[in-house]
């Protein structure tokens, strides 16, 4: 690219150059992979073996990070990928962040949500397993926001370590690995029309997957329902240590609390409107004081607004 | 008889005075006037329509005035005691604030050009008199001796028996504006120098047949000869006309030291002796021909005014004076109606209308005289400037001016065809320069400009004094330019015979109907004059848009013989007898419908009655046919779609066995609104139209957001089952979207596509999708945001743009009904804003601007259109809409539209938006969240098209509003610069330029392969290949009518993507546009080097560290230009064709 030489590492990373060959540009252009030994700061039973990486591409899959480490370095095993959690993700774990990056589609749907129905289960146990359902995505692939990490767990720390050195031998060598070479083609995430003509075939699923799909779930939701009810009914049978019975919804005679704002509020507009208005004259003189208030007020406002206009025109001049 | 009238006057005065003492002589004057005075303040135009004027005939003494309105002046005390919230306040402190930038200082003038003046006068007090001659002598002693060829004016018969001589004039007066101290700082610094050619120089008659013009024209040319000798080079000196008006050449002297230079011109008036202003009222004829008797049909008003007005110059100074004197707000008033002029290109000069502050400050100080009841004053001096000028436009519009006005006195003068304001004091008719036409279009103006100025919702301020109304493009809907250069029947009064005949031809067709002639120029004085007759017309029209395509015209019935022998006079061999429906039998007209029917009517009639090539009448090209191509026409296929929506909707509420009745079906859709681009129906696009359902509230919805969405779908699976039941030919399937959320159910995830056989084998399918929308969504929304207080910042994101798209599906489906019911109110509406989107889409703002912020712009250029009328072709109001974006200050000023079809929304409303709008800007003063903020009664928030989604760019982000001002002004500048040109007409090329975008400001454009741009081909092309055949197996449905747009997929994967390293600019959805362009967001500009971090959010380069070997303890980096190009094609591998950079130098 350019005379000046670019480091082989930034910081503690390894600064590893892969080539991205796109037929859009019509040339190879150097993308760089920074690459460290995993140590997050609450560390897990994976950490010594994983390996971070930062700047991965965007259309990044797991298949093909497992290409770059065990076939194109020849180095270790990569036993699984995490992708970090995007921009806007909407789960809270990191690994439910992980299923969605999986092609969800592949799998038939009536698995997903297939379950017994349980017999008497806490609301609690039935909450999980309603989180679990998720519609099929409709995009056979996610792509990752530019510069995005990853955590590259391998089989072991030796081959976590095995596979570190090798990554600093390439970054060091003056030949660059081409990115994905020799990767069987349908191991590729689908790219460009293939993308969205899956797309558009996804958006439309199966009518008897997706109603078996929303009956399971609303099954389940029912479920919830009724053990939720059998343990606030029972709530409300047993008093507590203290010797209070809780109050709790489904209980009779109990508003809502938004029900309540809105009495509340209606009564307070009844009692505005009765009582004498305009009667003493103490009251005429104050609505009066008050309605010259609000004028001078609007003319302060107005005159502002004018001479600030004036500022930011620099006078009125009529356009020519 | 009209000296009589003042002394009546004073009488009444006189007699008021016994009566009470303690009031002043000035208010005594005007008690009547100040009922009128109600009026204006009032100024409803509709029910108080000419009663200040009409008020001859009603008894208004019963009606005593209120209050002093002077006493309440721009004081903050007079607003309290006024007590009046009604008028939009600062209306009043805008026109003090112009008042004062407008004022010239008149002494410093006057001081500067006083040398000057007194030799000038000097000069013209020592011209040497000269015996009298015959015409021959006075011919050739100006031609040897004074070497001036005398500006004649219809050059005399050379029998003419007068005689022409110099005597020195009686004495000089100054004149015109600026003597008069009215000029304003933008007017021409002219000063007229009026010497008075003594009485005894005329005799009685020489009021007659232009002898006094040819005596003035002879004493004219010893003048200039004499200016000649005395000065030297500071001056341009030339022969013009005094107000483009060729009965009066004038010297004009400019001098040529000055950068702005100081014009002065001479012009000889007569002594007041000549003629009888009895014998000269606009009812005479005083050119006479042998064979001419003095009758009406011959009469010569425009030369007896002319006379009348050059025999009074003195009383006209005086009648100003002491309006100055009387009243103390007439000179601002001249003032404000000088810049009102000044903004429509009007002024006394006849090809500019002929009316101009001149006769603006004399018809004022006469109303402030005369023209009320019994001849009372019908302006009171102690009106405000504002008042005055409101009611000097109440009486140019609201009074037609064809039933002559009397002022001082009263003549007999009857109904003609020309506007008559005649003053009997003096003789002259006030309008004596006006044409029908230009009288017309002052008319309109005032009438519009005095609905603006009392608008209580709007201040009419800009609208008023501000913006430049006098653009052909802007203001006139159509015009064509007529070269009149090689027509054989050419002469000073051709521009007359167009009128009348195209007023004839066009009949209700057109509202207005205006022609625009050139300045006739000044010429040497040692030639001649050059011909008065124009080389060319520009014809404007404002357009009735009901009639004006109509392409039957009914004549007059057959058994009217008389009637039908003239309409087949008129139009010749197009007249045709015809019988109708009815069972009557016309003459009749018939129009081709392939061109449009104002121009067969223009060609066809020039060529008949003037002999007018069709190839010397240029036509401005209708901007609609060159931009929407549309395969079908417009009206019909959205007439389509709106019939078929209607019958899905009944089909809808009589479906049996619905778990819910269903409470409404709403449409949600640009192509339900009419304004759609691409048209429903056209081939190769099949866009889904956005439907809301809504059901009956019940406790049997589960209180959960997840379960709402499956319940959903469970619900649509089964409107969908019921509807093919109803309709085997129908097609349903329930899609996902949104399904990212769907662990939280937030957003919509499904929706219900209903896919129904064209009425045409050849065109697509027409596609409905269905929503659910469900109250209790919105609430758990709320609930969730305001008890969850310990969200998560992702999770909070995900809360808030879902309440955010809640309350844009509401908005919407307000939003469609409201600009349904103006579309058919309008209708150009449709067009107008297709254009407008068209504009938005060639420019690749499309992603940024949403179809309903183009729509809310448009309706707004309709609803409120002043200083303009609303607009009858799409053409003018797409120009108008560009206007409206070039000058919308949005850093500054809301946007506020009242989209209620009874235009009522309150003050309240209108004030709380503002307020709201302040907050926004005081809350985030770099705009880097909401720029636009458009208001309107179905959103008092202001934001809600503008705003973005929580945890996103805003949807229309600073840069895009500026470019868009940019584009605006731009193209606003082409307009203009056409309107300079010879035919001021906007050629077709000039309009392809304002559609054609350069890609050369974007950093980086990608261009997508041609196949792209239409699904439809692709999607075939795909079939023929047997690619994803498997695909195919799987779906029943055809993956074209899927209204997935490819383009669009990819430019959300590349939002997804590089949305925090690059803003990405598109033709749109459906548009069909094959290029995306990119502007690096400022921190990734190439070569910036920053600290390495994990979460930079952009693929970035280790920064070469040049010399320094080895490793960098910084850890610096650069942004990865070249790399996240390269990825972004890789994402877009196979549709992405090229990627190209812009060329940095």
């Amino acid at each position: 690219m350019s005379k000046g030489k670019v480091p082989h590492e930034v910081k503690d990373y390894v600064a590893l150059p892969v080539i991205l060959q796109s037929t859009a540009s019509g040339k190879d252009v150097k993308h760089y992979i920074y690459i460290k030994a995993s140590e997050p700061d609450v560390p897990d039973q994976d950490s010594p073996r994983s390996l971070f990486l930062v700047n991965i591409p965007v259309t990044t899959t797991d298949a093909q990070l497992r290409h770059l480490f065990t076939t194109q370095l020849s180095a270790g095993h990569v036993e699984h990928v995490h992708f970090a959690a995007q921009d806007g993700a909407l789960s809270t774990s990191s690994s439910a962040l992980i299923a969605t990056t999986k092609p969800t589609v592949t799998e038939p749907l009536t698995t997903l949500g297939k379950r017994k129905r349980p017999a008497q289960t806490t609301p609690a146990e039935i909450e999980t397993k309603l989180s679990s359902y998720k519609l099929p995505s409709t995009y056979p692939s996610t792509f990752h926001v530019a510069g995005s990490t990853a955590i590259a767990v391998f089989l072991d720390r030796t081959s976590r370590d095995q596979s570190l050195r090798a990554c600093r031998k390439a970054a060091k060598s003056s030949k660059s690995l081409i990115w994905s070479a020799g990767l069987a083609a349908d191991k590729f995430p689908s790219l460009g029309p293939g993308r969205y003509e899956a797309q558009s075939k996804f958006t439309f699923p199966p009518r008897a997957d997706l109603l078996a799909l929303a009956n399971d779930f609303m099954t389940t939701y029912s479920d919830l329902e009724a053990a939720r009810a059998r343990e606030s009914a029972k709530r409300r049978a047993e008093p507590d240590e203290d010797g209070f019975i809780t109050v709790t919804r489904g209980s009779k005679g109990v508003v809502k609390s938004d029900e309540a704002e809105a009495i509340k509020a209606k009564a307070k507009e009844k009692q505005d409107k009765t009582g004498l208005q305009n009667f003493y004259r103490w009251q005429m003189r104050e609505k009066r004081r008050e309605e010259q208030g609000a004028l001078l007020r609007q003319f302060d406002e107005e005159k502002r607004r004018v001479t600030e206009m004036r500022q930011r025109r620099g006078g009125v001049v009529p356009e020519r | 008889m009209s000296a009589r009238k003042p002394r009546r006057t004073n009488g009444h005065v006189f007699k008021r005075r016994k009566l009470s003492h303690d009031s002043s002589d000035e208010r005594e004057s005007s008690v009547e006037s100040a009922a009128s005075l109600d009026n204006v303040e009032d100024g409803d135009p509709s029910n108080d329509e000419g009663a200040a004027v009409t008020s001859n005939h009603a008894d208004k003494t019963s009606q005593i005035a209120v209050d002093l309105p002077v006493q309440l002046r721009h004081s903050r005390i007079s607003r309290v005691a006024q007590g009046s919230t009604t008028l939009p306040g600062d209306l009043q402190m805008q026109v003090s604030n112009l008042l004062n930038d407008v004022r010239l200082d008149h002494d410093s003038v006057t001081k500067q050009m006083r040398p000057t003046t007194n030799m000038l006068v000097e000069v013209l007090k020592e011209v040497p008199s000269q015996q009298p001659m015959s015409l021959a002598q006075a011919q050739s002693f100006s031609q040897k001796n004074l070497r001036i060829t005398i500006p004649w004016f219809q050059r005399p018969a050379t029998d003419v028996k007068y005689t022409f001589s110099f005597v020195a004039p009686t004495r000089v007066t100054l004149a015109g504006s600026l003597a008069q101290r009215l000029s304003t700082k933008k007017q021409p610094r002219k000063l007229v120098l009026m010497p008075e050619m003594p009485a005894e120089m005329f005799h009685e008659k020489d009021y007659l047949n232009y002898r006094a013009v040819h005596k003035r024209a002879f004493y004219l040319a010893c003048i200039a000869s004499h200016i000649q000798k005395k000065t030297g080079k500071e001056f341009d000196m030339n022969f013009a006309y005094s107000d483009d008006c060729e009965f009066v050449p004038v010297i004009r002297l400019t001098e040529n030291s000055s950068e702005r230079p100081l014009i002065f011109e001479v012009c000889p008036v007569f002594p007041s002796t000549l003629g009888l202003k009895e014998k000269m009222t606009p009812m005479h004829n005083c050119l006479r021909k042998e064979d001419l008797s003095n009758d009406i049909a011959n009469a010569t008003p425009a030369y007896n005014s002319c006379v009348r007005y050059l025999t009074s110059t003195k009383p006209w100074q005086e009648l100003v004076e002491s309006a100055i004197t009387k009243a103390e707000n007439y000179c601002d008033a001249c003032y404000l109606g000088s810049v009102w002029l000044q903004q429509r290109d009007m002024s006394g000069d006849q090809a500019q209308g002929g009316f101009g502050l001149e006769e603006w400050a004399v018809l004022c100080a006469l109303l402030l005289q005369s023209g009320g009841h019994q001849g009372r004053p019908l302006f009171s001096p102690r009106y405000s400037a504002l008042q005055l000028f409101k009611a000097m436009l109440q009486v140019l519009g609201g009074r037609d001016m064809y039933e002559p006005l009397l002022l001082r006195g009263n003549v007999n003068l009857r109904k003609s065809d020309l506007p008559i304001i005649y003053d009997a004091d003096t003789g002259v008719n006030i309008l004596y320069k006006m044409t029908p036409w230009s009288y017309e279009r002052l008319k309109h103006h005032a009438t519009v400009s005095l609905a603006a100025v009392n608008s209580k919702k709007t201040n009419g301020f800009e609208a008023t004094f501000v913006t430049k109304v006098s653009e052909t493009s802007l203001e006139f809907e159509q015009s064509y330019t007529i070269d009149l250069t090689d027509s054989s029947q050419k002469s000073h009064d051709t521009p007359q015979r167009i009128h009348s005949i195209l007023r004839k031809g066009f009949s209700d067709r057109v509202r207005l109907l205006h022609l625009q002639t050139d300045l006739k120029p000044g010429w040497k004085i040692t030639s001649s004059a050059p011909s008065t007759s124009p080389a060319k017309v520009v014809v404007g029209l404002l357009i009735n848009s009901e009639a004006a395509l109509r392409f039957v015209d009914h004549g007059p019935s057959v058994e009217d013989k008389e009637a039908a022998e003239d309409f087949r006079q008129f139009w010749g061999e197009k007249a045709e007898l015809r019988k109708f429906n009815d069972g009557s039998i016309n003459e009749s007209l018939v129009w081709s419908k392939d061109s449009c029917v104002l121009e067969q009517i223009v060609k066809h009639l020039l060529l008949r009655h003037l002999k007018i090539a069709p190839t010397n009448i240029k036509i401005s090209p209708y901007v609609q046919k060159l931009q929407l191509s549309d395969a079908v026409p417009a009206d019909e296929a959205f007439t389509v779609i709106n019939t078929k929506l209607q019958a899905l909707v009944s089909t809808l509420h009589h479906l049996d066995g619905l778990p819910l009745p269903i409470r409404s079906v709403n449409a949600a859709s640009e192509l339900m609104r009419s304004t759609s681009l691409a048209l429903p129906l056209e081939p190769g696009f099949a866009q889904p139209v956005d439907l809301v359902i809504q059901f009956d509230t019940s406790g049997r919805w589960p209180d959960d957001l997840r379960a709402i969405q499956y319940t959903k779908i469970a619900f649509l699976t089964k409107i969908g089952d019921l509807l093919i039941q109803h309709d085997r030919t129908w097609e349903c399937r329930v899609g996902l979207e949104n399904t990212s959320s769907s662990s939280l159910g937030t957003h919509n995830n499904c929706f219900l596509d209903i896919k129904q056989p064209s009425p045409t084998p050849q065109l697509p399918p027409i596609i409905f999708r269905l929503r659910i929308y469900h109250e209790r969504e919105l609430h758990l929304i709320q609930q969730a945001l305001s008890t969850k207080a310990l969200l998560s910042q992702p999770l909070r994101d995900a809360y808030q743009s879902a309440l955010q798209t809640q309350k844009q599906t509401l908005a919407r489906v307000n939003h469609t009904t409201a600009i349904r019911s103006f579309s058919t109110t309008f209708p150009t509406l449709s067009a107008t804003t297709r254009l407008l989107k068209r504009f938005l889409s060639v420019h690749h703002l499309m992603p940024h601007i949403p179809g309903e912020v183009a729509e809310i712009i448009a309706c707004d250029v309709f609803l409120n259109p002043a200083p303009w009328s609303t607009p009858g072709t799409s053409t003018t109001a797409f120009t108008r809409c560009l206007h409206f974006l070039s000058r919308w200050d949005w850093s500054a000023e809301p946007l506020i539209v009242d989209l209620s079809p009874a235009q009522d929304m309150t003050l309240q409303r209108r004030q709380e938006l503002e307020t709201r709008f302040m907050a926004w800007r005081k809350l985030d003063p770099n705009m880097n969240s909401v720029a636009w903020f458009i208001g309107t009664n179905l959103d008092n928030t202001g934001v809600v098209w503008t705003q973005g989604l929580a945890g996103q760019d805003p949807k229309l982000p600073r840069v895009v509003a500026s470019r868009l001002t940019a584009l605006a002004s731009a193209a606003l500048q082409l307009m203009k610069s056409a309107d300079q040109r010879e035919d001021k007409l906007m050629t077709q090329s000039d309009w392809d330029d304002i559609f054609t975008s350069s890609s050369e400001d974007f950093d980086f454009v990608i261009h997508l392969k041609d196949s792209v741009a239409n699904a439809a081909r692709r999607s075939q092309k795909a079939n023929k290949e047997g690619k994803f055949k498997n695909l195919q197996l799987a779906n029943m449905v055809d993956v074209d009518t899927t209204g997935i747009d490819t383009a669009t997929s990819y430019l959300e994967d590349l939002q997804h993507s590089f949305g925090n390293v690059a803003i990405f600019f598109h033709g749109g959805e459906y548009s069909g546009s094959t290029v995306i362009g990119g502007l690096w967001r400022p921190h990734v500009r190439p070569g910036v080097a920053r600290a390495f971090k994990i979460r930079l959010g952009m693929s970035t380069v280790p920064y070469e560290t040049g010399d320094v070997q080895g490793e960098d303890e910084e850890g610096i980096c650069t942004a990865n230009i070249e790399g996240m190009l390269a990825e972004m094609g890789t994402i877009g591998e196979g549709i992405v064709s090229k990627i190209t950079r812009k060329q940095t130098s």
